[in-house]
């Protein structure tokens, strides 16, 4: 709940100097597809020591309710990300290194999680940028580019699922409707 | 360079678009929203505590389950608003380290005891109701994550807020024991829910920056009154008396008068006084403490994860 708390004298200024890890443990973006999804949507972060841990985390943190299909976490550290109001970021290098496969995420309108648009292969970050704009992304729209190696997502096991996905639709008193509240005291 | 500049920003604001996290953004907006976020983050996790000191004694293992549910429910609230925060350049343990040092604040709502099992009932009828009445409005903020936050939390609050008032409308309708426990925690909880909502908007400083930057969309007062306004039928139907003699239907205005907020007492509480104040934070540390060997025990899965190929 929020609340507006006034300033109180011995209250610390944060500062924002992007300090990284919680307590040694990463972060992981995590990204989840609803029953009826299409595709994966970004459903911020969470924190934990490995990937397996991250999954668990994001299931009990953002599924208590919601039904997932497929759930995916990534590094934060994994993401390079590109806004439609930034230059064009530096040019592939001449590695002529080899291509590795690339999953794009886009984020159509300001306001909106980025939704992943599908994957593509590049030699490098700003290669698989390029191309994602090039492939995924129309002319007016598109206001944010994410690229991850599709190597770095982790996504829950399929022959887990059952077990995974099951608790939400669990304890039927965890939805409103569970509760019989008289019509004459107004929406609640 | 970054292109997105203040004229880019106040474009965005005035068009009622929101703010994204890598976005260009006055260094006193994102320290408005940390701040904010912050605080909101850690209500939710202290307000853990009172919810939590009755799930042992439950009236029933229907209402244990309901009030485990919720109280999960409030941990995960935390965890959206931290991820939030998170997105504007700090990090989750930097503010829970604040929040130890007494140094960032959680609303006052939370330093009061649950003495009942009716305040269970009051918590989510009338501390959840002003929360809801809140976020509500903050699922417009002008800053994405935060919006986004508060979509996922308002789609849970529903549920919170009818399972306390159900609570309520059973005991009102029980026994006269049962009935004078709602309204002893009807007369407990009703003052302090309505300082959930802030000062006066005149004794707010901040408040007519953060509605230029469309972080607050309405003022605590008419927040406050929407509130009452949705609150008065509630307790009357449950057959329970407001304790306030100035409250009545202002045909005018089309909406209630009230008293006047206690405000030494809202000051008092913020100021560390209230009655749990202390016990709240040194629990929160406690916890942290005692839960070092599930870290460690999870770090060191982690590790072995790694060793093992």
């Amino acid at each position: 709940m929020s609340y507006d708390v006034p300033h109180m004298e011995g209250e610390a200024e944060v500062g924002f100097a992007a300090a990284d890890g919680d307590d040694g443990w990463p972060r992981w973006e995590v990204f989840v597809r609803q029953g009826g999804g299409l595709t994966h949507v970004y459903s911020e972060s969470v924190h934990a020591p490995d990937a397996e841990t991250a999954l668990l985390n994001a299931r009990d943190t953002y599924l208590r309710r919601i039904e997932g299909v497929s759930l995916w976490v990534t590094p934060a550290a994994a993401v390079t990300a590109w806004e439609s109001d930034q230059p064009d970021p530096a040019a592939p290098g001449e590695t002529g290194g080899e291509s590795i496969l690339w999953e794009v995420f886009v984020r159509h309108r300001r306001g909106l999680a980025h939704v992943h648009a599908g994957s593509l292969p590049a030699a490098t970050s700003g290669d698989a940028i390029t191309r994602a704009r090039q492939v995924y992304v129309t002319r007016d729209e598109g206001v944010s580019v994410w690229v991850i190696p599709s190597s770095r997502i982790y996504a829950a096991d399929p022959a887990d699922a059952e077990a995974m996905f099951a608790p939400f639709r669990d304890k039927e008193y965890r939805y409103p409707t569970y509760y019989d509240i008289p019509d004459e005291v107004g929406y609640m | 360079m970054n292109r997105m500049t203040q004229h880019l920003f106040d474009a965005t604001i005035a068009a009622d678009e929101k703010v994204e996290p890598r976005d260009w953004m006055p260094d006193d907006y994102r320290r408005t929203l940390i701040r904010q976020i912050a605080q909101h983050a850690h209500s939710e996790v202290i307000g853990m505590q009172p919810e939590g000191n009755w799930i042992t004694r439950a009236p029933s293992l229907k209402r244990k389950a309901i009030l485990i549910a919720k109280v999960q429910d409030e941990a995960g609230h935390g965890l959206y608003l931290y991820s939030a925060a998170e997105t504007l350049g700090v990090s989750r343990h930097e503010l829970v380290d604040l929040l130890h040092a007494g140094k960032q604040k959680y609303s006052s709502i939370f330093n009061y005891p649950t003495l009942s099992w009716a305040d269970i009932g009051t918590i989510g009828w009338l501390v959840d109701g002003a929360a809801i009445t809140n976020q509500v409005m903050l699922t417009r903020t002008s800053y994405g994550p935060y919006a986004r936050a508060m979509h996922r939390i308002c789609r849970e609050e529903s549920f919170h807020q009818r399972q306390g008032y159900e609570i309520i409308l059973t005991l009102a309708r029980g026994s006269a024991e049962q009935r004078a426990l709602a309204q002893d925690s009807l007369d407990r909880w009703w003052w302090p829910s309505l300082m959930m909502f802030g000062p006066h908007d005149e004794d707010s400083p901040h408040t007519r920056q953060s509605m230029e930057w469309k972080i607050k969309r309405i003022s605590n007062d008419d927040l406050r009154r929407q509130f009452v306004d949705a609150t008065v039928p509630q307790a009357e139907y449950a057959g329970l008396t407001i304790p306030d003699p100035d409250l009545r239907w202002n045909e005018e205005r089309g909406h209630y008068d009230f008293g006047e907020i206690d405000w030494d007492e809202f000051w008092n509480v913020l100021r560390g006084n209230g009655p749990c104040n202390r016990d709240r934070i040194e629990h929160k540390r406690r916890a942290w403490d005692e839960g070092a060997w599930v870290r460690e025990a999870a770090a060191a899965y982690a590790a072995k994860q790694d060793a093992t190929p």
